[in-house]
């Protein structure tokens, strides 16, 4: 998806049997299951042409091999192990495109003695350390709905595409490039891996407070599951706390007059600030505290998003018009550009959309 | 050439997390990143711990360490005229820069994108703010408690939280991270478009909206269902869910049919599997609190290295909840040489995180440590832009540098 909002021409291959699972998951348009009423499909597919392939019949795998012949670059999340049944690993690949980038996303690598362990992505956040750095205070593991390293793998992926054409420009040579889900999971919390390395120590996790930064959480706020995240940073914000909660008098109470007295007494901070956001609501207290150059912001959930000003001023969302689920607004490209402002090249593929398209076109 | 982004070269002017973590991943991959910091407090990341020995100093932070691996460092002053005249004489010989200062900020320096880009067409000029360079927030404060929250990512946290009584939660400082990434993104597509049309630009990178991209697994609710996606759901499909074993948890998704036939083998097919209670996914769900004692029954007399190998052969999504101490200790990340030691001139051999990428013909690798404040000051001033030691003394004690 991120390089083609930069323009690439990106075809992806579905096997007719199973299909992408994110065809297969909530939420579908409108609460009516289908394969082409998904929103996660949508998201990460919007611009593709996509060819039904069953690779396993030989026919289909040499119409694969003959894409990728004249492809740059093949980008896969199968297990290295899958590749090589499919007879599309790279030793195959570079004999047909000696100048081929192939990059191979899997939950641990394809190399190492986990590397065959089935991996789905919110797995992998347990292997990797993070179910044991997110909780409250005191807790068990928790996760995230959203599967972090299935995203950060993605990211770093493109990132490592563009090097490997960066690289083949200057010397004409394709590479082949592996890249670990946990890996990429592991080098996003090096706060919690130096202070082991470096001391020992495993970091505990503490709910939404900061090693050294109060007040910092999230507070509640008027209405049901209404919270405004709340951070600090130094003494002369939290003046302005104290001045916009209309509490002048906590600026020098001796037990938040300063960081260091303000970490010890985050209880009774924390409670305090609570009762002041508890009657309002999140969007106001942001407004208020912004003011005061404080951070803050609320806990949006996806309505509050797709009716955020900043994000509509931004034009952040972008209309697909769909001819079975009619017009979803999608988030649009990240990135803002000057000159070439990249491109969004229409929704999402139906099912099998372009197979007809993409066989046409080798046949000529 | 021995790493994918060798000839690029990348000024940095940033502090923390984002914008180091961006120029590091172009440095991991080969790039020649010049960090500029404030003279004598430098980023303030060096201030941020875990410090080695739980010894603060402005070389012992871990993550800043970490952060500013294979970089050059100097330091600069862009309040004074001088500065920003060498700021701009470093442009002039640069492909990409990363910079993370307010909206406004390189204007009022006089260094904003119309200005560098006469001094240098071809450059990339990547700048990365909480909320974007326009908008109604353009202004406001933002960290990475408020990035993730403010995104859809928090209302989602924890999953299968059960209830929404207790506040939504952060993920350490991840959204400052994604953000990095995706700026790194965005600054290498130009920069690679630029090499072919000689056409530098300028990038402007929201992390309010890189987060919002992020969520979208959970935001895409919206347009779709005309529900919101949150965390107050317990999980309805069974097992899916962290289960108790000898020394400590593991973790298995279920997401099929077969996973959990799979799994009912692996515990040697126990009578009551065959309840009618547990006939699939969903009943399972309903039933939970039945099933887990029954299945922790199990999982307990196991330690997690035992269950995961005996999951890997029945290709169950399955693995042991592991600690930061389990992770040095892993084989496959010793096995995938993930964990570098790297020695530092002040703080001596520690152990990072690796490049997250392995390349085939140009493998990265972390080649130097995180510079001292200043540490490249000679070389980049007297040997790259010919002023002399003497002037470099000026200019530190009038706070240049």
């Amino acid at each position: 998806m991120l390089l083609s909002e930069m323009g690439a021409e990106i075809i992806k291959i579905d096997s007719p049997e199973i299909l992408d699972v994110c065809r297969r998951l909530p939420p579908f348009a409108d609460g009516k299951e289908g394969p082409n009423r998904c929103g996660k499909f949508a998201l990460y597919n919007r611009g593709k042409k996509e060819c039904q392939l069953d690779l396993k019949q030989p026919e289909a795998l040499e119409i694969a091999k003959t894409l990728i012949k004249k492809s740059d670059i093949v980008i896969s999340n199968f297990s290295p192990r899958a590749m090589i049944r499919l007879g599309l690993d790279y030793p195959t690949l570079k004999e047909i495109n000696p100048t081929l980038i192939m990059v191979c996303a899997s939950g641990y690598g394809a190399t190492g003695p986990d590397r065959d362990a089935l991996a789905y992505g919110t797995v992998l956040e347990s292997y990797s350390g993070l179910s044991l750095l997110i909780g409250y205070k005191g807790g068990s593991p928790m996760g995230c709905d959203i599967p972090i390293s299935d995203h950060l793998s993605a990211c770093l992926s493109a990132l490592a595409v563009i090097g490997a054409l960066h690289h083949r420009d200057i010397t004409g040579e394709g590479q082949y490039i592996d890249i670990s889900e946990i890996e990429t999971l592991i080098a996003c919390i090096p706060e919690a891996i130096m202070e082991f390395t470096m001391n020992g120590k495993l970091y505990l996790p503490q709910g939404n407070r900061d090693d050294f930064k109060a007040p910092h959480g999230c507070y509640p706020c008027r209405g049901e599951d209404q919270w405004v995240a709340i951070a600090v940073n130094n003494d002369s914000e939290w003046k302005g706390l104290c001045l916009v909660m209309n509490k002048p008098e906590l600026i020098e109470n001796v037990r938040f007059r300063d960081g260091f007295l303000r970490l010890k007494n985050q209880d009774e901070l924390d409670a305090i600030i609570a009762s002041w956001t508890t009657g309002q609501s999140a969007m106001d207290v942001m407004i208020q505290l912004q003011k005061a150059d404080i951070a803050s912001g609320p806990v949006y959930n996806a309505e509050n998003l797709y009716k955020d000003p900043q994000l509509r001023e931004r034009g952040f969302f972008i209309a697909f018009d769909h001819p079975e689920v009619g017009k979803r607004e999608l988030p649009g490209v990240v990135a803002k550009f000057s000159k070439t402002p990249g491109v969004i090249k229409g929704r999402e593929p139906l099912v099998g959309e372009h197979t007809k398209l993409v066989l046409d076109e080798l046949h000529h | 050439m021995k790493s994918p982004l060798e000839d690029v070269k990348v000024i940095e002017y940033g502090n923390l997390i984002v914008a180091p973590f961006c120029s590091k991943l172009l440095a991991d991959l080969g790039a020649e990143v010049i960090k500029i910091e404030e003279p004598i407090r430098g980023d303030i990341a060096r201030r941020r711990g875990p410090f080695l020995n739980d010894i603060p100093g402005n070389n012992r932070s871990g993550l800043f360490l970490y952060l500013n691996t294979n970089k050059l460092g100097i330091t600069l002053n862009l309040d004074k005229a001088t500065g920003t005249e060498i700021f701009k004489k470093l442009i002039k010989s640069a492909d990409i820069l990363i910079e993370d200062t307010e909206p406004g900020k390189m204007a009022e320096l006089g260094l904003d994108y119309s200005r560098l880009e006469s001094l240098n067409p071809s450059l990339v000029m990547t700048s990365i703010t909480p909320f974007g360079q326009t908008g109604p927030y353009k202004d406001y404060k933002s960290c990475d408690l408020t990035g993730w929250h403010m995104s859809g990512a928090g209302y989602v946290t924890p999953r299968n939280a059960g209830t929404v009584e207790q506040e939504p939660l952060k993920v350490v400082h991840m959204s400052d991270y994604i953000t990095g990434i995706l700026a790194a993104v965005a600054a290498l597509g130009a920069f690679q478009l630029q090499r072919h049309t000689g056409l530098g630009q300028a990038v402007d990178i929201s992390g309010f909206e890189a987060m919002t991209q992020f969520a979208g697994w959970a935001n895409v609710y919206w347009p779709y269902a005309h529900e919101n996606a949150t965390r107050a759901s317990r999980s309805w499909l069974a097992p899916q869910h962290y289960l108790k074993c000898k020394d400590g948890w593991i973790y298995v998704l279920c997401a099929e049919e077969h996973h959990w036939r799979a799994f009912v083998d692996m515990m040697g097919n126990p009578e009551w599997a065959n309840e009618e209670l547990f006939k699939d996914m969903i009943s399972r769900g309903e039933y939970w609190e039945s099933l887990q004692p029954l299945i922790e029954e199990w999982t307990s007399k196991y330690t997690r290295g035992e269950i995961f190998e005996l999951s890997k052969t029945r290709k169950l999504p399955l693995t042991p909840v592991q600690s930061v101490k389990e992770l040095l200790e892993s084989r496959q990340l010793k096995e995938r040489a993930f964990f570098a030691e790297i020695e530092h001139p002040e703080v001596g051999k520690l152990i990072y995180p690796g490049a997250p990428f392995k390349f085939s013909e140009t493998p990265c690798s972390i080649r130097r440590p995180a510079p001292l404040l200043g540490q490249h000051n000679i070389d980049i001033y007297c040997g790259k832009l010919g002023y002399t030691k003497q002037e470099l003394i000026k200019m530190y004690e009038v706070g240049i540098i």
